[in-house]
């Protein structure tokens, strides 16, 4: 289940979307966001709940801001940390 | 010398009629749909409440967003310098003047003869608005006075992370669901708008001589907080309602229109006025309940309900062995235990059975943490797959739910289970709530919306603004130009089908593609977003002897999840 946190307005689009059912809570990507945009959480996958990466719920509306630095620099550390490939990211300002 | 200010903003408009410097006579009437007959209206009064006679008034300075509206002036003046004029006039030491106005706020920084040095105007966004406070003051069911004096006994301040004045409200519902008190509600409601206000003012440097006018400096909550944020006193003049008036009836007129003789026509207001105080409301969709036919409770083995708390509608659905039973649709209230516990007996209401014959009750939906009876809640994303499954059957693989506050675009599998979704919950564009301020405004039934906006021959360009606030007032601009109801309700329609297809590409639209929440209802909607993916929605099976609402998806999808969740529960 692929989840996409984020959100597009006026200045362009900006998601993180992360695989529920890839992630095995290795919590590398927690460990490289420099802004702390993801974080653990609960996902509920058919009738039962897990503990996965998710975005966290106040930086949800900003990632517009939050996430600049790394697609400034190119280096989107989560995606790079996912040894699962389960994170992808977006971030395009228009 | 006599002269005359009028103010034609985008709620009232006011008159003054201003002798030597003092106010002689004022009056003050609703904008309404037609800025023109209202100005005429308010000066007709003010003139007759002043006893000089139509002779004696030369000089009409106006002034206000819709300034060129008042036909009969003889000269117009900016705000800006309006407010910088009356702000000097009125508190001679004062060297700033900020001015909120019901959809925009203005802040200037003057010399001691009131001539602007600079300002800064937020026009873009109605966050610090007039509008911004009115809409709260909806959603906490009291009136502006009881809100000011209430957030004065607030004990604590708590943060709103709202800036657009559709979610401030929701965000305000959300605080009433949590419990938290009206006092800090009301407190919090202030703190964000002084904010916006004080980061305005900040920018031209703030001195120690600030005025602020317009309506809002009645609101003596308001006043304590700006001052708080601020850190200093500020004045407020007797009627700050009329001080832009007055400044442009003080103001030399810059732009001198030619002279005309000042001949005002009698206005008879009629009751259908949109001006008039009690007001129909076009929003307002039909709430209903029904229980399916020819099935029986009694021989049920497991009896499931699903409660779904939107932020505008509540819905409630009882399975009988996973077949959906009985089922209530109504308004949600600013309680949501109460919404939740009025929606299932309503859904209940007849059937013979009771809330104790139900094992199992899931929440979803916006309020459904507050869902007391219920065992658990489920995200409305997941309850929204599961009933859109229900309700179309296994073939239906992209879901859009288009609810009061957000858009949810959702890809399911063959039996109901999420393999992608997104929610956009940031921007009241493109939701149900958007529909209804149009609605509202256009005095067009909900329901009927749709069928309006269908009736241009081609579309026109979408709406610009994607801000519902903005949004109306763009409505208003259309209508003005001679636009028909039509036209903009196809424009505004456009725009909206046009977000939701943006939403929807991002999780890749497959066909079986199906709408859920009250705009599936909306025929402009539906056709518009057709035309856009380039093929039909799939159509409800009709192998059902009723009609099935699929604004009820996400009440099915809980009920089948209790259902589940009770079978589990047995097995172990």
């Amino acid at each position: 289940m692929i989840i996409h946190y984020g959100y597009e307005d006026g200045s362009g689009k900006y998601y993180v979307s992360i695989d529920a059912e890839k992630c095995d809570m290795c919590k590398a990507c927690i460990e490289q966001c420099p802004q702390k945009v993801i974080t653990a959480g609960m996902v509920m996958i058919d009738i039962e709940d897990k503990q996965v990466a998710v975005v966290d719920e106040s930086q949800r509306k900003k990632l517009n801001y939050a996430c600049a630095p790394c697609h400034q620099q190119k280096n989107v550390r989560c995606v790079c940390a996912c040894e699962k490939g389960a994170i992808a990211a977006t971030w395009a300002r228009k | 010398m006599i002269s005359t200010g009028i103010d034609v903003g985008a709620r009232n408009v006011k008159a003054v009629i201003v002798d030597d410097g003092k106010i002689l006579a004022k009056s003050m009437v609703a904008t309404g749909f037609d800025p023109a007959l209202s100005a005429s209206e308010a000066l007709r009064k003010v003139i007759e409440q002043s006893g000089v006679g139509e002779n004696g008034i030369q000089h009409i300075i106006a002034t206000g967003v819709n300034a060129e509206m008042a036909s009969h002036a003889t000269g117009r003046v900016s705000m800006v310098r309006a407010i910088a004029k009356a702000g000097t006039h009125l508190f001679p030491k004062a060297r700033t003047v900020i001015d909120v106005g019901a959809e925009d706020a203005r802040a200037v920084k003057c010399d001691d003869k009131g001539n602007v040095a600079d300002f800064v105007a937020n026009d873009r966004c109605a966050a610090g608005a007039g509008a911004f406070i009115e809409s709260m003051t909806r959603a906490l069911e009291l009136n502006l006075e009881e809100m000011g004096a209430l957030s004065l006994k607030a004990d604590k301040a708590i943060p709103m992370n709202a800036q657009c004045v559709i979610f401030g409200e929701s965000e305000v519902v959300t605080l009433i669901h949590q419990r938290t008190p009206k006092e800090n509600i009301a407190r919090a409601v202030y703190d964000a708008m002084s904010d916006r206000i004080s980061s305005m003012v900040r920018r031209l440097g703030v001195n120690h001589d600030v005025v602020l006018i317009g309506g809002v400096a009645r609101d003596i909550g308001l006043i304590s907080s700006l001052k708080k944020n601020l850190g200093i006193d500020i004045f407020i003049p007797e009627e700050p309602e009329f001080a832009s008036a007055l400044g442009a009836a003080l103001s030399p007129s810059l732009e001198h229109l030619e002279d005309r003789v000042i001949t005002l026509p009698k206005v008879e207001l009629s009751d259908g006025d949109n001006r008039a105080g009690a007001k129909k409301e076009y929003w307002r969709w039909p709430e209903y309940r029904k229980t399916v036919e020819g099935m029986d409770s009694t021989k049920a083995r497991v009896i499931s309900a699903g409660i779904d708390v939107g932020s505008v509608g509540s819905k409630a659905a009882v399975m009988l062995d996973g077949e959906l039973y009985t089922w209530a649709i109504m308004r949600t209230g600013s309680n949501s235990p109460d919404s939740a516990r009025k929606i299932l007996d309503w859904a209940l209401e007849g059937t013979g059975l009771t809330e104790k014959d139900i094992q199992y009750i899931v929440g979803t939906g916006y309020g459904r943490v507050n869902v007391p009876m219920a065992k658990k809640a489920i995200t409305e994303i997941a309850c929204h797959g599961r009933g859109a499954s229900y309700i179309w059957g296994p073939a239906a693989r992209t879901v859009l739910d288009v609810g009061g506050q957000d858009i949810k675009a959702i890809r399911i599998d063959e039996k109901g289970k999420i393999t992608s979704f997104l929610m956009n919950d940031k921007c009241a564009a493109g939701t149900g709530r958007g529909m209804e301020v149009i609605a509202d405004l256009l005095a067009v039934p909900i329901q009927e919306v749709g069928e309006h906006s269908l009736k241009v021959e081609k579309d026109p360009p979408p709406v610009s603004s994607t801000c519902v606030v903005f949004a109306k007032s763009e409505a208003v601009s259309l209508l003005r130009r001679g636009w028909t109801k039509e036209m903009v309700l196809a424009s505004y329609c456009n725009a909206m089908s046009q977000r939701m297809f943006e939403l929807l590409n991002k999780v890749g639209i497959e066909k079986e593609f199906v709408i859920t929440g009250g705009q599936s209802k909306n025929i402009g909607i539906v056709k518009r977003i057709e035309r856009l993916i380039g093929f039909n929605c799939y159509p409800l099976p009709n192998s059902r002897n009723y009609a099935m609402d699929p604004q009820l998806a996400g009440a099915i999808g809980a009920a089948l999840f209790s259902k589940a969740l009770y079978e589990k529960e047995l097995g172990k």
